[in-house]
């Protein structure tokens, strides 16, 4: 992997963990100091810290080392969490997004200001001495010399704590190398802390098989292990990576240390969410590709059928054919699942959208998702975005009443906007709920005949549910202010139209005093896609 | 191979680099050296004329190394070159091979 490459990675890379910084940070504001998700918070910046060391860019680090000090003061309980805060914490990440989408332009995106705020907040923090025994170190720990000095320093520049096996001939010799220049290029990607050689598995001079001597490092880099693994040229299992939680408890009984910025860094409780390693990227264009081949593959074979009229006297041409389907089905079938999306990935994109709103319209707004899980193709995450982008600010302004008229009510002061996916008989059904206001029908009726959309017997005759649907007329809005957030009267009509270029239905449901929900239905292809193998999620039956 | 023996103990002047190369055929010379002096008390592995060590090399060192402790006897490394030194430091044999501590940085890049 060249410079280029890794780069490349690391922008996706970080791009994710500040995906995931942001969510828990909205996450932090609304559901509290939850161990779990202050250990995610403070991992995100962690390793796009630790990378952009391994690639010197220094705004970067600088950004991101204050950031991490914050968030370790609010993961050991030094620091209480706050809506101020997670602001702070929020538009630095924004500032780390604009500096990691263009690494070599990082230099120039201006941080001071937010690394001057979080800056003020860590000065008010008292240094605080920790004692307690020192936790037993792991056993595959026991051969190496543990330098509190390198250790620390490594920490403290974000990298990460490797047991990296290498086997002195399958490893070094078969690449060509000698012992000593394969660990100079090593030192030259990290901190080699200690080493450790199996002598035990060496015999003596009549040993005419000796075995591979195994040697062990005890390694600091920013590299994350994939790359570890990729550098060294080594087999995954031969890399394990040491628990920053245990180096931390380490570190704090060895008795030089006194610290007054948080230098240690600590790994997060493991995020189970999904495991990198079992991941590969590809760019969807190549996955487009694939599926387009695989789709004219698929006419092929049912053009062979064609000609052979399904039978054929010639056994071998029928198994051949038989072959082809059972192959070309099951790329089908692959190709169709490597193709979809969990529309959590699309979920994902809002819980910001709607932390702003709520800044904007003095709101307390809770983003809720169900059915993550579910997939669906790309085109309809793309096709779907804005707009639920739209109806989440329509729900938000709408939708939710201001926390007093909520209190008034009977209500929480803080409003719920839910995000809900399902499948339905092959359809995918997205519902976006509020549990505000409610529509008022008079209120839809009057504001249609007033823009002369329908006449006043119209609306008499009108059932509830066709009232409702007035609002996916082009121009109706019952909003008395138009907003920056959402009005202006066409953005219904402009969802009900996009949804429909998606195949789909939208509709409308409400309960007064109990909230609106906008349904979505939609196929789960949308019009024109070739048609996904049978058994896939996203449309089975 | 060059051998002495001097004050109870064998010196062997290994005579060149110690790779894949040449191990098999300095693995019988050693064993042909240590029983020719089976009252040597100690061994000395002198690899001045040694510049390069290859993972099989470090491996026949690490065997004779070992072949003296099953023989209950001495062993130590001496004028090795500081590459050589280096090498035997970072993997934590020179204490082991009889050697002080390197003066420089063990892995100081080159």
């Amino acid at each position: 992997m060249d410079h280029s490459e890794m780069l490349g990675r690391f922008v996706v890379e970080a791009g994710d963990h500040l995906a995931s910084l942001e969510a828990d940070l909205i996450d932090l504001r609304t559901g509290g100091p939850d161990p779990a998700r202050l250990h995610r918070l403070f991992r995100a910046v962690h390793s796009v810290k630790g990378t952009a060391g391994f690639f010197g860019l220094t705004a970067v680090i600088g950004l991101a080392h204050v950031m991490e000090s914050v968030l370790a003061l609010l993961r050991d309980g030094k620091m209480e969490s706050s809506p101020a805060l997670v602001h702070d914490l929020l538009a630095a990440t924004d500032k780390l997004r604009l500096m990691v989408a263009d690494p070599g332009q990082s230099e120039t995106v201006s941080s001071g200001a937010e690394r001057a705020v979080l800056q003020g907040l860590l000065r008010h923090e008292p240094a605080v001495t920790v004692a307690r025994p020192a936790p037993d170190v792991p056993a595959n720990l026991n051969a190496f010399k543990l330098d509190a000095e390198l250790i620390r320093n490594a920490l403290g520049q974000g990298h990460h704590l490797y047991i990296v096996q290498l086997h002195l001939q399958a490893d070094i010799e078969a690449a060509g190398q000698t012992p000593l220049h394969y660990l100079r290029e090593a030192a030259e990607l990290g901190t080699l802390i200690d080493t450790a050689l199996d002598l035990g598995s060496v015999g003596g001079l009549d040993d005419t098989a000796p075995a591979d001597l195994v040697c062990s490092i005890l390694f600091a880099t920013a590299m994350e292990s994939d790359l570890v693994v990729g550098t060294f040229g080594i087999p995954a299992g031969q890399l394990t990576p040491v628990e920053t939680a245990f180096l931390e408890d380490w570190l704090v009984c060895q008795p030089t240390l006194e610290h007054k910025q948080p230098v240690l860094e600590q790994v997060s409780a493991p995020d189970t969410r999904f495991k990198p390693e079992e991941m590969v990227r590809v760019p969807v264009s190549l996955i487009e590709t694939l599926s387009s081949l695989v789709g004219d593959l698929a006419r092929g074979r049912d053009e062979l059928v064609r000609l052979t009229d399904g039978t054929t006297a010639d056994a071998a041409l029928g198994a051949a054919i038989g072959q082809l389907d059972a192959i070309t089905t099951g790329l089908q079938t692959t190709v169709a699942h490597v193709r979809c999306q969990p529309v959590g990935t699309l979920f994902g994109r809002y819980p910001r959208v709607v932390y702003e709103l709520g800044q904007k319209l003095g709101k307390e707004i809770r983003l809720e998702t169900v059915g993550d899980e579910i997939e669906v193709t790309r085109p309809l995450i793309e096709g779907l975005a804005d707009p639920l982008a739209h109806l989440i600010r329509n729900s938000a302004d709408h939708g939710l009443e201001s926390p007093a008229e909520r209190q008034k009510q009977g209500k929480l002061a803080g409003g719920t906007i839910q995000l809900r996916a399902s499948l339905d008989a092959g359809f995918v059904r997205i519902e976006i709920r509020d549990d505000g206001r409610g529509m008022d029908l008079g209120r839809i009726a009057g504001k249609a005949v007033e823009k002369g959309l329908i006449s006043p017997a119209e609306a008499a005759a009108m059932t509830p549910a066709e009232i409702r649907r007035l609002i996916f007329a082009p121009g109706f809005s019952t909003a008395t202010e138009i907003t920056d957030i959402s009005g202006r009267g066409y953005g219904m009509d402009v969802v009900k139209t996009n949804v429909g270029r998606l195949g789909g239905e939208v509709d409308v449901e409400s309960e007064p005093g109990r909230g609106t929900t906008i349904i979505i239905r939609l196929p789960a292809q949308p019009p024109g896609a070739k048609p996904e193998a049978p058994g896939h999620p996203a449309v089975a039956a | 191979m060059q051998t002495q023996f001097h004050n109870n103990a064998l010196r062997l002047v290994f005579p060149g680099d110690i790779l894949s190369t040449n191990v098999a055929e300095l693995r019988v010379a050693l064993l042909g050296h240590l029983g020719a002096y089976p009252m040597a008390g100690g061994v000395i592995a002198d690899l001045g004329l040694s510049n390069l060590i290859d993972s099989q090399g470090l491996n026949l060192l690490v065997a004779l190394f070992r072949e003296c402790e099953r023989r209950q006897v001495t062993f130590r490394v001496e004028n090795p070159v500081p590459d050589i030194q280096r090498l035997f430091t970072a993997l934590k044999l020179a204490e082991r091979f009889g050697l002080t501590p390197a003066p420089t940085p063990v892995l100081a890049a080159t």
